[in-house]
Order: C-alpha cells, then sequence, then structure tokens
C-alpha cells in the first residue's frame, strides 16, 4: 500500500491547505468571488425580480428624471434590445444616440407622465412631451416589452399637438 | 498493493491519490465551513443559484448536504471506505458542477464546475473494480445473501 504513514499525513494536509488557499483567495478583495463580485449578483438578483412597470418606471426616472439616458440605458435596456423607431437602426447603441440627441442629457426637454397600463411583461406610458420650452409638444404613448428585469423591445406612438385643435378637451 | 507498480500505473495511482485528497480537502473544507464558518457562505453566483442555496438553506436540505460533505471529505481524506465516499458525495459534486456550469457560466464557475467533475470521476475510476460486481445488466432475483455476508455468521455464508 503506498498510502501510509508520513505520506498519509502529508497527503491530508496538501489536500485540506490546497482548497482552503483556493478558497481564501478566490473570496478575498482580490479574487474573482469578492464581496464586490457578491454584491453585483445581489443586486442584479434584486432587478430581475423587480415587476415590469418598476423596471420601466425606473428606467423613466434615471433617463429623464435624473437626465442619464445613456446610463438608463445601459442599466435597464438589455443589450440585445429592439426599438421599432422608424428613425434609428433599432439597436441599443442607436437608442442611446437618439435620447442624446433629443437633448435628455441638458436640460430642455420635458416629460408628464399622464397614464402608465402595466399588463404582463408590457408596459405603457401615456406622456405629454415637450421637446422644446413654449411649443405645445407630443402627445406620445411608449409601450415597453420587459424580460428578466430588462427592457427588450419598445414601440412609440407619437401625436404633436395642434395649437388650435377644435376638441375643447384637450388632448390629455 | 504490495507489488511493483509500473510506470503508468504508478502516475494513475499518484493521479487518482491527487484528486482524492484535494477532493477530500474540499469537501471537508466547504462542509465544515457551513458550521465553523471559515469564510462567509457564498450566497451564490447568479440569480438562480442563490434562489436555490436559499432554499436548500430554509428547508434545511442545505444541512444534510452539507453533513454528506464533511462525511465524505474525512472518508477520502482518512483513505477508507474511498468507492462509498465517492457514491454518496457524487450527488453533491453533480449539483456544485450543474450550478456552476449550467447556471452560474461565467469562467471561474465553468472551471470550478469541470474540474470538481473530473476529480470526482477520476477518484471513481481508481476504483472501479469495486464497482464492478453493480454494472451488470442481467442482475438476476434479489437475495438475502448480501445480508447474510454482512452480518451474518460463519455457518449462514453458504
Amino acid at each position: 500500500m503506498i498510502m501510509r504513514g508520513w505520506l498519509h499525513i502529508f497527503s491530508i494536509a496538501a489536500g485540506i491547505a490546497a482548497p482552503v488557499a483556493i478558497t481564501l483567495w478566490s473570496t478575498s478583495d482580490f479574487g474573482v468571488r469578492s464581496r464586490a463580485h457578491y454584491a453585483a449578483v445581489e443586486q442584479q438578483s434584486a432587478e430581475r425580480s423587480m415587476s415590469a412597470r418598476d423596471v420601466v418606471m425606473a428606467f423613466d426616472t434615471l433617463a429623464f428624471g435624473e437626465r442619464k439616458p445613456r446610463e438608463a440605458v445601459l442599466r435597464y435596456v438589455a443589450a440585445e434590445a429592439v426599438d421599432h423607431h422608424q428613425d434609428i437602426r433599432g439597436d441599443r447603441q442607436s437608442m442611446i444616440e437618439m435620447l442624446e440627441r433629443n437633448g435628455w442629457s441638458g436640460t430642455s426637454p420635458r416629460r408628464t407622465i399622464r397614464h402608465v397600463v402595466a399588463e404582463g411583461d408590457l408596459v405603457v406610458v401615456h406622456h405629454h412631451l415637450v421637446r422644446q420650452p413654449g411649443t405645445p409638444g407630443i402627445a406620445a404613448v411608449d409601450m415597453f416589452r420587459v424580460k428578466d428585469g430588462r427592457i427588450v423591445e419598445h414601440w412609440d406612438v407619437l401625436q404633436p399637438i395642434a395649437a388650435n385643435s377644435p376638441n375643447r378637451a384637450g388632448p390629455f | 498493493m504490495n507489488q511493483k507498480l509500473s510506470g503508468s500505473e504508478r502516475r494513475f495511482v499518484i493521479a487518482v491519490y491527487g484528486a482524492q485528497f484535494f477532493l477530500g480537502g474540499w469537501f471537508l473544507f466547504h462542509g465544515a465551513n457551513h458550521w465553523l464558518q471559515f469564510f462567509p457562505q457564498p450566497p451564490g453566483s447568479s440569480s438562480v443559484s442563490g434562489q436555490l442555496i436559499g432554499a436548500l438553506i430554509r428547508s434545511g436540505l442545505f444541512d444534510v448536504v452539507k453533513l454528506i460533505e464533511v462525511v465524505a471529505g474525512i472518508m477520502l481524506l482518512a483513505n477508507r471506505a474511498v468507492p462509498l465516499a465517492t457514491v454518496i458525495g457524487f450527488p453533491v459534486t453533480l449539483s456544485i458542477a450543474h450550478l456552476n456550469i449550467a447556471v452560474n457560466g461565467d469562467p471561474f464557475s465553468l472551471a470550478t464546475g469541470v474540474i470538481i467533475i473530473a476529480l470526482h470521476s477520476l477518484v471513481a475510476l481508481g476504483h472501479l473494480d469495486k464497482y464492478a460486481p453493480m454494472l451488470v445488466v442481467a442482475n438476476g432475483d434479489p437475495s438475502s445473501r448480501g445480508l447474510r455476508d454482512m452480518f451474518g455468521k460463519g455457518e449462514a455464508r453458504q
């Protein structure tokens, strides 16, 4: 029998020391299983458990309330998301470019939500969009599809508000 | 195993022992950590594995898993009943490998899953001759022969 005596004792010591060393390194601040790693997983897990409505509202707050459209898209829109807006390519990068081109990183555009309807993985936001202060703006509907805590599809319908409309109720 | 080993046989035995003691240390350290808290219990490296580990803890099944790890780890390190330790530890290894490979999917998890399956398989291959009687297809009728062999007196072993 090969495994006996001091060789067995050395093997036990080495057998315990190797996984202990690997585990202590990997769970240290410099390892691949650091506290930061698990904090990121926890945050991702919390975001995945958010309702579709909460995801869209969190995106809306960050993009349009806090004026950080790039951060909002990167955080809440899936990399493979599709945007059906007809003026852009429709990928995620083109969504960022459109929002920045429309001035959402600055202070001019304003957006007032009138209704939010959520059903299943779909969220519809009916809002009043004013891109240039002093103009009547646009009656807009954005529709989002959400999957695993990320927006994966977006449609929009935009109706410019007429300055002289015969409708006494107004667009909202 | 007192006879002189050939070169290839010696290398195989050393490789199996290397896998066995690493796996034993791994099982014992991670199993005992459940009670002794050498390092914080990993909550899972993905949303799904975190949910699964949480459910195992809440249901009490995690205690059983960790007890199996400790027992199998001690058997592997003591170099006693290694074929049995390999069998009772295999469901744990399979679960760890599945979570790491199929659920987590990041490079470190993939490496962890592949390595633990490879180590466990190597130890099992090193004792394949002990499993051979179990691998028959034409199993025949059940009998009490095994019970008599294990617990019976000499005259009962006919």
